[in-house]
């Protein structure tokens, strides 16, 4: 959804004062209304050309959500400008590009359609400069420490500029750091929690026992302080939760019987359950039985105390064990 | 100085009625032009939330449902609007529309399910369009668009799933890719998706629970992340998730239900994103799902996983696959 619609105060009008509004609309809808049909005639007639492509400038400097005239950008680039040039001068086209994006991210910070022509810029460039992409990325979050598209771009760059190393520990590093920079800076951040998440077994990965004791004593220090400054704030309490581990409740059997003379068995938890898949049981010989839950999906329902199920050898007599 | 806006504590269906129907009047605003790309999922929200205030006929069913066709490509995807490019994103509304209008005839259903199947990837996730954009959002609205029209079969569930899950973080929520942060309406499109595929049992309800009733902040709206302002249109992606997972008495329905009214327009219909604001179609759908899921009296009953009326999923021959209308009547 485009985000013009968030936070936009209702103002008080009168009669008179939305006359005048509408008079001053209706040339700007007249200008918009003509460069867009202007931009369709001369897609349709093929025309992928640099002049078509300042149209589309045009309506994406008023209206930067219209996706379909993204689009035309991208197919007049690959069908009628990136024939006609050398590898450098298309990497110029498209440095252009990535400073077209800067100039209209700041109508809307949010805008998909904008970070997705972004990536696909990246994706066509022949030598893609990602240190570049690093710092712009940093940039943003220090405009917006909770932009969701700035920290969905961040993690595309962290992958394309691991990709090209070896090893990937320096990278690593830096971003476990980035996420203390930022935890410290707000200990609400709850982006940065929740990047840390990601990165930190990625640290784990190679170290000795002692030198993760000594991180994870790091990290209970690191989240003391959040709960001491913020108690209130749910971000540190997630992640020393999960930091620590959870301890799994574990659902137990009540019973099973078998439906005399049939292939159906009955199944009973103390806890609702929701089925993964197949079931195997064992009979009375610990013998492995295979069978199927009765509900498939998608009527599979919700979790309930009590499954059946449909079993292909029938040899039970009484009690059989869920293996 | 601000004035204070005046205070309702009663849903003004009639005002709102009358809002959704001006919406296709209002061609001298520029904002008509600019949200041009939103037509056809602004008709899909115009109509869920008519229906579910019993006045689906308040729109003209046959202009509506010719409009809807207009906008299908050869490829068997919608654009946002006669002429617009086709998207998976303009696809599920467009099924939802004629679903709810019982209309699902006027198209060639094979066509949809293969242009959502072409976008599947290897992986088991759903990009938006050709250009390749990869999202949450996307596998349900695939899984969505395929339940609806009876063709899961035509796409790989079990590998979506598998992908799903890549998304799913510590705090028991998900995100728009593997690593992405929880986000509230992502959790909606991941735990519904599941809820279609039959896999539920991927989604630790306790944890999850918990992470999205701390989503209600004093004034009893709901934020989509910690330490986010409440938003209406979060009335529904956090309150139908905790509804498809059996967990929607852990939030405070008064104060919920009380914070919905108080941001509804009282002059001229519509519901904004908070009090005092510019209402719009989005708004006013998502505040009056919210209602319906709270059982508001009035409203028909809504599906949390479908987000279309109930009695238009039964009467499908949908399963559902909630338990949160199950004691309600039809809801018709």
């Amino acid at each position: 959804m485009s985000s013009n619609v968030h936070g936009v105060k209702k103002v008080k009008t009168n009669e008179e004062l939305a006359q005048a509004r509408k008079q001053k609309e209706a040339v700007k809808i007249k200008e918009y209304n003509d460069l867009v049909s202007r931009c369709k005639e001369e897609v349709e007639a093929k025309h992928f050309e640099f002049s078509t492509l300042r149209l589309t400038s045009d309506i994406l400097q008023l209206n930067p959500d219209y996706y379909t005239i993204w689009n035309y950008r991208r197919e007049i680039l690959l069908q009628g400008i990136f024939p006609t040039m050398d590898e450098e001068a298309k990497q110029q086209v498209l440095q252009q590009e990535l400073e077209f994006f800067m100039q209209l991210i700041r109508i809307n910070p949010k805008s998909y359609s904008m970070w997705n022509h972004r990536r696909w810029c990246l994706s066509v460039m022949s030598k893609p400069d990602w240190q570049q992409e690093f710092k712009l990325v940093g940039k943003m979050l220090d405009l917006d420490a909770r932009n969701f598209h700035g920290w969905s771009y961040r993690r595309n760059v962290v992958a394309n500029i691991r990709e090209q190393q070896l090893d990937t520990k320096e990278i690593d590093t830096k971003e476990f750091e980035y996420t203390s920079t930022k935890i410290k800076q707000s200990f609400s951040n709850y982006s940065a929690w929740h990047y840390r998440s990601k990165v930190l077994p990625s640290i784990l990965k190679d170290m000795t026992d002692e030198e993760r004791t000594a991180v994870g004593k790091k990290e209970l220090d690191l989240i003391k302080n959040a709960l001491y400054t913020e108690p209130d704030d749910q971000s540190a309490w997630l992640y020393y939760w999960w930091l620590v581990g959870r301890v799994p409740s574990h659902v137990q059997i009540v019973g099973a019987y078998s439906v005399s003379k049939t292939q159906f068995l009955f199944v009973v938890f103390d806890d609702e359950v929701q089925l993964a898949g197949d079931i195997a049981v064992q009979d009375e010989q610990n013998n492995k039985v295979n069978g199927s839950c009765y509900f498939q999906p998608p009527t599979m329902p919700s979790p309930l105390h009590s499954w059946m199920m449909k079993h292909w050898q029938f040899s039970f007599s009484n009690w059989i064990q869920v293996a | 100085m601000a004035t204070e806006p005046p205070k309702t504590d009663k849903l003004e269906v009639d005002l709102h009625v009358k809002y959704i129907q001006s919406l296709n009047t209002k061609k001298d605003d520029l904002e008509y032009w600019l949200t041009e790309h939103l037509r056809l999922q602004g008709i899909y929200w115009g109509i869920t939330a008519l229906d579910l205030m019993k006045h689906v006929d308040a729109l003209p069913r046959e202009e509506v449902i010719k409009y809807v066709c207009d906008c299908q490509h050869e490829s068997g995807g919608f654009g946002g609007h006669i002429g617009h490019d086709p998207h998976i994103q303009n696809t599920l509304p467009a099924i939802q529309v004629l679903a709810t209008l019982n209309a699902l005839d006027a198209i060639d259903a094979d066509k949809v399910v293969k242009y959502v199947a072409s976008l599947q990837n290897e992986d088991g996730s759903f990009q938006g369009d050709q250009w390749g954009e990869v999202d949450t959002r996307f596998c349900y609205i695939a899984l969505s668009i395929c339940s609806l029209l009876k063709r899961l079969d035509d796409i790989n569930v079990k590998k979506c799933v598998e992908w799903i899950v890549k998304c799913r973080n510590y705090d028991g929520g998900f995100g728009n890719q593997p690593g992405g942060e929880s986000h509230s309406a992502q959790i909606f499109t991941c735990v519904n998706a599941l809820a279609i595929a039959g896999a539920l049992h991927h989604v630790d309800r306790d944890l999850l629970g918990w992470w999205l009733c701390e989503r209600q902040l004093k004034n009893g709206g709901l934020n989509g992340r910690p330490e986010k302002l409440e938003d209406v249109c979060y009335s529904w992606w956090v309150l139908s998730s905790l509804a498809t997972i059996d967990r929607m008495d852990w939030i405070n329905p008064e104060k919920l239900t009380e914070f919905i009214l108080s941001a509804q327009d009282l002059e001229d219909g519509g519901i904004s994103d908070r009090p005092g604001d510019m209402v719009d179609v989005f708004h006013t759908h998502f505040g009056i799902a919210g209602l319906a899921l709270l059982k508001y009296d009035g409203l028909r009953s809504i599906d949390p996983v479908y987000c279309m009326p109930q009695h238009v999923i039964d009467s499908l021959g949908l399963p559902r696959l909630h338990q949160h209308n199950d004691k309600m009547e039809s809801g018709v």
